[in-house]
């Protein structure tokens, strides 16, 4: 269930500029994705459409959210199925608010709780890796026929979910076109696929855009999660939508 | 008059009249026999819970755990853990007190189990499970019902019955039990849908974390309720899984149980002194074992209405066999009194003589009772108890200190009896007595 | 053979000290048959009525095929649709032996006080049915001290669309919620506390979100409002037990389905045909439940392992007073006998016949029977008196604050086990008089059979 809440904030690993030269350093490699975020960052916010589909214990689910963001920052508002219209999640860096319209309070979710089984998926999107993880070359690797730099990436401290990524990054564009999500104890958990035919335009610059990232159980396959993306833009947002206390008026 | 003497010419007086009393003695004998079953019974009962909480369930005679872990636990488990600066601290308090025999660590957790198909809630424990074995004792030390036990220093999961049924394992029903209620050791099949289960959690960090374990043993926790949701696992593996070195409780076992109240309080003072802020719980205490408490209680006020039943009528009927003994031997009162018996004397020989039926019948109720007990619990007869998951083994003690101890209460109100009903006949002026006519 | 009568009860008088002994235990011995059976038939009583109209099991508990075991898993796929659930109000108000039926709902999520969130457990009722339920006579006749909320209302008091919940003392102490909707001032502005100041905040409002997965996937909250506290007894249910209405929890799970239907029926002695109708009835509208009785063990363990072991106990205890009662007669007719055998003698050679005498013998043991018992039954209903005067507390496993020992005497047992206790008399007597009537009436009459 609070799978889908945190889904949502799949802040998308794009990249600054294509690459031209070989092999470049690791940690250059995620700074140049976390340029990208950290573009996003120093912006005065984005905005794009997730259509995300979920199949669990053979229930399927279907919502359409609008989000925007602001560095750590992100809301997202339910715009389908009608009867959640208005429904609004909060995530204020690590916290969590779920809101919907006639609820006297929102309801807080620590991070503890937001784990609770299934509901891993949400860290999957929202991770920041160039801020939270150390990266070590792996070699290459083709990954959906392209070549890709293989990363492993640990966690620089332990407040975040996950303490191992395994990442590949296409040599060509600098995207991340697949993650496995490692659990402490080095076992896959997660996988996500990501594919870029969206593309924004920051400052004048055009990059390319996640426009599907598919998250798979590694144990339970037949979970499967799909986020499409749509109409990603560059759009001011102020930092007091963003204000829990805002969400109750 | 020497009160030897009296005591042999009482005995010497009921073997005469034996078979007068025998219905008393039979009707004490039964009334005794059954509350003395029913003691047998009840101590059965308690030492069964002692055993299956105490040594099969790990609980040991008292726990240790964090200040406000009963009542605030569930708030924040983490908050009330203890830390392995703490965990030194208590193990050297542990080392130096003889009474210690051994003690264990418990940390808990709660998170989801899966197949790979089907996955369900868990309510988890790790433990140290060579000290576990020594607070199992080799009665326990097999635990599984199929499958085998736990090894310290092996990644593997004991599921309880529900749990392993619900994550599809297969394994027999038919549990292999010696006649004293433990397994058979040896291991019997367990097949389940994958050779490992994944178990995620949230560690200490509110990272989170997965980690594959082989199902090796499946485990009767008891209760019906906690079968289905129950697991352990070495503390390794659990610390591993939870990403720590904290625990949440040590149980200690002690080497009688009737030291548990002292122990409690010199520990505490010296946890105290220590600089460690702990609250110790006897076991008996603990919310596991508050159902069974409970149910000892009823069974208490049982056992209480009954007994005063049964002295009553015991009383009824030596002072109805009392009375008709001393009609019958007015004249042989008379006799003794003319030959200087004081009005005392006579009043002791017959109380006496209650004393000895009552001592007798009770004392071959204690025969009957332990004869009763052997057949009974030899029987292998089972009764269903509340919300426990297997039927409890009918069983029977040899309850001999609680069984003397009644001897004892019933022989005096017998003694009481007589001596009330003897005081009459006692007192008739020594003529009369000597013409009486039964 | 009136006569007979007449004698025997005259005789009665002849060694009163006797008889009264023997009297006596017959008479202690049935006030203790009635005192364990009075103890039994509460203690059951107090299972059954709390098992069956507190905590909603109903007569008979109505589940989608397989809900008992799935619900909690798929909840979707093993719950009652709104279409089930119709038909099983057209069946259940067609029946006349019906007394109530309710719709219910389970499940589990967090609630939430602003500032933090933990897990519960919730019972969906029907307010109607929860008020008519606790207020129902057999309640009010078995627990007449139970009270059902520690503080504040039920949920029956408030509006529908309030969204009043009763929450666990232990959960509303974690929540910090001690302020109930009754004592917050009804204009008082709902603001999002300062969680840096701890649970004082927490306490400036009753209200609370409940937030779950609903059962078609997506997150949903409702807000609830804290209406009163209560207890269940046992710890775990005590710190995340909540009730509320099940149009609520329907609101809080975005369903319009149920988990069970609970049934009450006016006698409950017709269960098993009442069950079998309804059956019956909502197969004929093609559809097919599990329906479970409320002492099945699978349903109510605790109910079914209490009352198993409880009936055990009776039966055990009764038949071994009952044992000593007679052996102690059996002592007693013997003394009678051997003191009598002159007497005997005296008949015999009057030309009454061994059977005339065994009716005289066995009419004076009823007689003394029947005198005892009733002194019995009133020593014993005194005894039970007392007892319930004492106000003794004892703590039966799953009931909080304990429960004061309150004995109740069940007429039924009681006549069966005095007829029972007249029989073993009436046997033991004949047997001690039989032995004794063998000898001629010469040896008899001569007195030196003793």
């Amino acid at each position: 269930m609070i799978t889908m809440l945190a889904l949502l904030f799949s802040i998308p690993s794009f990249a600054a500029m294509p690459a031209k030269t070989p092999a470049p350093a690791p940690a250059e490699l995620l700074t140049t994705s976390d340029r990208a975020r950290g573009a996003a960052q120093k912006l005065e916010g984005l905005s794009w459409t997730s259509e995300v589909e979920s199949e669990e214990g053979g229930n399927h689910t279907k919502i359409i959210y609008g989000v925007k963001i602001l560095r750590t920052d992100a809301l997202a508002e339910v715009k389908d199925p009608p009867r959640q219209k208005g429904e609004v999640v909060l995530f204020n860096d690590r916290t969590l608010w779920f809101f919907k319209p006639g609820l006297k309070k929102p309801v807080n979710i620590s991070p503890r709780q937001k784990l609770i089984g299934q509901a891993a998926n949400g860290d999957i999107a929202s991770t920041q890796y160039a801020r939270d993880y150390e990266a070590t070359s792996a070699g290459e690797d083709k990954v959906q026929g392209k070549d890709c730099w293989k990363l492993e990436l640990k966690a620089k401290a332990k407040n975040v979910t996950y303490d191992r990524i395994r990442y590949w990054v296409s040599k060509k564009d600098q995207v991340a076109v697949k993650a496995e999500f490692l659990t402490l104890s080095g076992e896959p958990f997660k996988s996500a696929e990501f594919q870029y035919n969206n593309s924004i335009k920051i400052g004048g610059g055009t990059y390319p855009f996640v426009s599907k990232m598919t998250i798979r159980d590694a144990v339970n396959a037949s979970n499967v999660t799909t986020i499409n993306y749509k109409d990603p833009r560059e759009e001011t947002h102020s930092s007091a939508i963003f204000n829990v206390n805002r969400l109750m008026r | 008059m020497r009160k030897s003497l009296l005591a042999r010419l009482a005995f010497a007086s009921l073997r005469q009249n034996w078979r007068h009393s025998l219905a008393t003695m039979l009707a004490i004998l039964g009334g005794f026999s059954a509350v003395s079953l029913f003691d047998g019974f009840i101590l059965a009962l308690r030492e069964y819970q002692e055993e299956h909480y105490i040594n099969k369930g790990m609980v040991g005679h008292v726990l240790i755990s964090k200040k406000g872990t009963a009542e605030h636990q569930f708030e924040d488990p983490w908050l009330y853990s203890l830390s392995k600066a703490e965990q030194e601290k208590i193990s050297v308090l542990l080392h130096a007190d003889k009474r210690v025999k051994v003690f264990m660590r418990h940390l808990v957790m709660s998170g989801l189990v899966s197949n790979g198909r089907t996955s369900a809630l868990f309510m988890g424990s790790g433990i140290d499970e060579d000290e576990g074995l020594k607070i199992r004792g080799e009665k326990w030390a097999w635990n599984t019902i199929a499958g085998r036990p736990l090894k310290e220093s092996e990644d593997g999961l004991m599921l309880g019955i529900g749990l392993a049924q619900r994550l599809g394992c297969q394994f027999s029903a038919q549990i292999r039990q010696n006649k004293d209620g433990s397994y058979v050791p040896g291991e019997s099949p367990l097949q389940c849908p994958a050779k490992e289960f994944q178990l995620s959690v949230t560690t200490e960090h509110s990272q989170v974390n997965a980690v594959s374990i082989p199902p090796l043993g499946v485990a009767d926790f008891q209760i019906r309720e906690f079968n289905d949701k129950v697991l352990a696992m070495p503390l390794a593996t659990a610390q591993r899984l939870l990403d720590t070195d904290r625990i949440s409780r040590y149980s200690v076992l002690l080497e009688h149980e009737s030291q548990i109240s002292a122990f409690k309080q010199d520990f505490s003072e010296k946890a105290q002194a220590a600089g460690l802020d702990l609250e110790t719980l006897a076991w008996i205490d603990h919310p596991l074992a508050a159902m069974s408490k409970g149910g000892g209680e009823i069974l208490k006020v049982f056992r209480g209405l009954f007994l005063t039943v049964v002295a009553v009528i015991a009383a009824m009927s030596v002072a109805n066999s009392m009375m008709k003994s001393i009609n019958e031997r007015i004249r042989e009162i008379g006799t003794l009194r003319s030959f200087g018996f004081r009005k005392g004397d006579i009043i002791w020989l017959f109380s006496l003589e209650g004393l000895f039926l009552g001592l007798f019948s009770c004392l071959g109720g204690i025969l009957v009772s332990a004869l009763l007990a052997f057949v009974l619990r030899n029987l292998g007869l089972t009764f269903n108890a509340g919300v426990l998951s297997t039927p409890l083994p009918l069983n029977f003690s040899f309850a001999f200190r609680i069984w003397f101890g009644t001897a004892a209460g019933l022989s005096l109100i017998t003694f009481c009896t007589a001596w009330l009903v003897s005081r009459r006949a006692a007192g008739m002026v020594i003529a009369d007595a000597l013409r009486h006519t039964a | 053979m009136k006569s007979f009568w007449l004698l025997s009860l005259r005789n009665l008088g002849r060694n009163r000290k006797r008889n009264f002994a023997t009297g006596s235990a017959i008479a202690l011995g049935f006030a203790g048959i009635l005192m364990l059976a009075a103890y039994q038939y509460r203690a059951v009583n107090y299972a059954r009525v709390y098992t069956v109209y507190v905590v909603h099991t109903g007569h008979l508990a109505i589940f989608a095929p397989g809900g008992l075991e799935k619900f909690a898993y798929e909840p979707l796929q093993h719950s009652l649709s709104a279409d089930d659930q119709a038909a099983l109000v057209r069946v259940l108000k067609e029946e006349p032996e019906v007394e109530r039926f309710e719709p219910q709902i389970r499940g589990q999520g967090l609630i939430g006080n602003g500032c933090a969130s933990f897990p519960f457990i919730a019972q969906g009722y029907d307010p109607a049915a929860d008020k008519a339920l606790r207020e129902h006579p057999q309640v009010r006749q078995w627990m007449p001290h139970f009270s059902y909320l520690l503080r504040g209302r039920g949920i029956w008091e408030f509006e529908e669309n309030m969204g009043a919940i009763l929450l666990s003392q232990g959960l509303a102490l974690t929540l910090g919620k001690t302020k109930l909707h009754d004592e917050v001032a009804p204009d008082s502005e709902i603001r999002l506390p300062d969680c840096t100041q701890g649970k004082a905040q927490a306490a400036l409002d009753a209200n609370v979100q409940l937030m779950a997965g609903a059962w078609a996937g997506n997150v949903s909250a409702v807000d609830g409002e804290v209406v009163g506290l209560f207890t269940t007894g046992f710890q775990e249910s005590d710190n995340s037990g909540i009730v509320t209405s099940v149009s609520h929890l329907q609101k809080l799970f975005g369903t319009d389905r149920v988990t069970q239907f609970a049934v009450w029926l006016k006698n409950p002695e017709k269960i098993t045909e009442v069950s079998a109708r309804i059956e019956a009835n909502l197969s004929s509208q093609g559809k097919t439940f599990d329906v479970l009785r409320w002492d099945d063990a699978k349903l109510s363990p605790y109910y079914s392992g209490t009352a198993g072991f409880l009936r055990t106990l009776l039966i055990a205890g009764s038949l071994v007073l009952a044992t000593i009662v007679t052996l102690s007669v059996l002592n007693s007719s013997t003394m009678t006998i051997l003191e009598r055998s002159q007497e005997i003698g005296m008949y015999r050679s009057m030309g009454f016949r061994r059977a005339h005498l065994r009716h005289l013998y066995v009419q004076e043991s009823l007689w003394l029977s029947l005198l005892s018992l009733f002194t019995g039954a009133i020593l014993g209903l005194l005894a039970i008196q007392g007892v319930n005067a004492l106000k003794i507390l004892y703590h039966p496993p799953g009931v909080a604050g304990g429960l004061y020992l309150f004995l109740v005497l069940p007429w039924a047992p009681a006549i069966a086990s005095a007829a029972l206790i007249l029989l073993l008399v009436s046997l033991a007597t004949y047997f001690a008089v039989s032995s004794r009537l063998r000898p001629s009436p010469a040896d008899l009459l001569g007195g030196t059979l003793r």
